[in-house]
């Protein structure tokens, strides 16, 4: 009995999840900046369950590309709904002036993607999948 | 006396030229938008002790507004609250209160968009979402006014003073608390920031981004999330500014991210987690600065090449210098360090056998950082003196082969 709780506290501590970003504390891993931003932090997840916080999209997408193997989750915040982390599958990006980004690109996440035209007026509205198309 | 009397008349033509129009309870004005619907441009709106709810108020003609005793301008946290699509407007005087919160929009008490030769002076701010926000607008000088946010921890929090592709800005003599940043520059050239204090801010006192040949001097900066940030930058100059108390596990006096050919001169960081931190920054000249009490003095992680470290006092630091690589292209000389050991024996002024800044431990603490619970243990001052002796991870060139005997003035 004991040996399988021991067993299960040491699954549960592996377990793949996201964690809570600490606005105000933590750092962003690729630029060390302090997130602030709830619409507009990151985070992925490794297949060892190591998460890894940035303060803004462009800053994850950058940091991906040093990276050998995909993680296994990759979240962003959007501005419909600030404060809660989306898989970047479900999320809709948009490049624009109108909603200034934390590191300068201006990219910003939406949950809803006739929200994200209908706000900034601009097209395209893209997914992740063709994120380098648009982000150098 | 003619001069005298051309002054005079000079005066005259400008009081006769230019009119004033009263804003008070009971005078002709009693808003202050309709008082500057009917002036003139280079009319001066002088307005009286009060209470006037505004949002929105936009200024499209050059203008002096100017209040007496301290009238209040409250924008009831409807959005804006004054607007500024005009060059040459002084705003002087007033007590601006509660500004709107957005995600999408980014409100200020007092925004500017392509306006040029503003002058915004003495006002105080409280509980802003963003307090001064100018964009694309030059020449323009910030003076005296004090910022307050709402002091929240999350994202009800804006910047304090915040420029956006401006050049020749001055901002001097503001006091900046309870925001995201205190001063936050993105893609501003040429600008001084003189004589400010930042403190209690989320994120940084004061941030630099995309921002060349900008000064900062005098400054006071303490209790933020994290000091200074200057990222992505050339040119900057920082001169005689105060950093203290900034402490935190991710937090620093000053981080330098990616920046190019900048002097850092006759600073003091007091009592910071770490008070330098460096990455990927070079051709840096620090001179002349104090390191008092900090858990690092400067801690250089990813490649800093050609940066040079002279006449420094660093005094009682847990960590003086920390690398994370075995090369070394920065020179470290003439600084007095509180924990040199060596002799002087010829009686120059500078010990005779060279100082080795980085601890070995200071590897460990890099890669582990709950290994800091060790930091006083007499097997951590063995593995120290055996890398002093022989050293294996530290960059054996890194080290001051003219390290001073007293502390350094200047």
């Amino acid at each position: 009995m004991k040996n399988w709780l021991l067993i299960l506290i040491v699954l549960a501590a592996c377990e793949v999840k996201p964690v809570e970003i600490n606005y105000g504390m933590d750092q962003c891993h690729y630029c060390s900046m302090t997130i602030v931003d709830q619409s507009h932090s990151a985070q992925y997840v490794t297949d060892k369950g190591k998460p890894f916080k940035f303060d803004a999209i462009e800053c994850m997408f950058r940091d991906l590309r040093n990276l050998e193997i995909e993680p296994v989750m990759m979240l962003v915040s959007t501005v419909d709904e600030p404060g809660k982390l989306t898989e970047v599958s479900d999320a809709y990006f948009v490049i624009s002036e109108k909603i200034p980004s934390p590191m300068g690109a201006n990219l910003t996440a939406f949950t809803d993607s006739t929200e994200a035209a209908v706000y900034t007026g601009q097209i395209p509205v893209f997914k992740w999948q063709t994120m380098s198309n648009y982000l150098k | 006396m003619s001069r005298f009397l051309g002054i005079l008349t000079c005066l005259m033509i400008s009081a006769s030229v230019f009119g004033q129009i009263e804003v008070c309870s009971d005078c002709q004005f009693k808003t202050v938008p309709s008082a500057i619907e009917s002036a003139s441009p280079h009319d001066t709106v002088l307005v009286h002790k009060g209470i006037y709810p505004i949002h929105n108020m936009v200024i499209t003609k050059p203008i002096t507004l100017r209040g007496l005793n301290r009238p209040v301008l409250d924008g009831e946290d409807k959005g804006y609250i004054v607007k500024i699509l005009s060059d040459s407007v002084s705003f002087t005087g007033f007590d601006i209160r509660r500004v709107g919160i957005s995600h999408t929009e980014d409100y200020a008490a007092i925004y500017s968009f392509r306006a040029d030769y503003l002058e915004i002076s003495d006002n105080h701010l409280e509980d802003v979402f963003f307090g001064i926000r100018l964009e694309k607008s030059s020449n323009v000088v910030v003076k005296d006014n004090i910022v307050k946010g709402r002091f929240s921890r999350e994202f009800d929090s804006g910047n304090g003073i915040h420029l956006w592709h401006c050049k020749n800005a001055r901002v001097e003599g503001n006091d900046l608390s309870g925001l995201r940043d205190g001063i936050y520059f993105e893609f501003v050239d040429d600008s001084y920031v003189i004589a400010n204090r930042s403190h209690h801010n989320t994120r940084y006192g004061l941030h630099y981004m995309f921002s060349n040949d900008d000064d900062y001097l005098d400054n006071y900066f303490y209790n933020n999330g994290a000091g200074v940030a200057v990222m992505f930058s050339k040119n900057i100059k920082m001169i005689n500014n105060r950093f203290s108390h900034n402490w935190g596990t991710s937090s620093y006096g000053l981080l330098l991210k990616e920046i190019y050919d900048a002097e850092i001169k006759m600073n003091l960081f007091e009592k910071n987690t770490v008070a330098i931190s460096v990455d990927g920054s070079s051709r840096i000249y620090y001179r002349n600065n104090d390191f008092i009490q900090n858990g690092w003095a400067i801690r250089v992680t990813g490649g800093c090449y050609v940066n040079q470290f002279t006449s420094n006092n660093f005094i009682s630091n847990s960590f003086d210098v920390s690398y994370n690589s075995k090369l070394n292209d920065n020179l470290f000389q003439g600084n007095f360090w509180s924990s040199y050991s060596g002799y002087d024996i010829d009686r120059d002024g500078w010990g005779d056998i060279p100082y080795r800044p980085v601890k070995l431990f200071s590897y460990v603490v890099n890669r582990t950082p709950e290994t800091i619970v060790l930091l006083r243990s007499f097997f951590i001052d063995i593995i120290n003196f055996s890398e002093r002796v022989t050293p294996v991870f530290t960059p054996d060139n890194l080290m001051d082969d003219q390290p001073s005997m007293k502390k350094i003035k200047w």
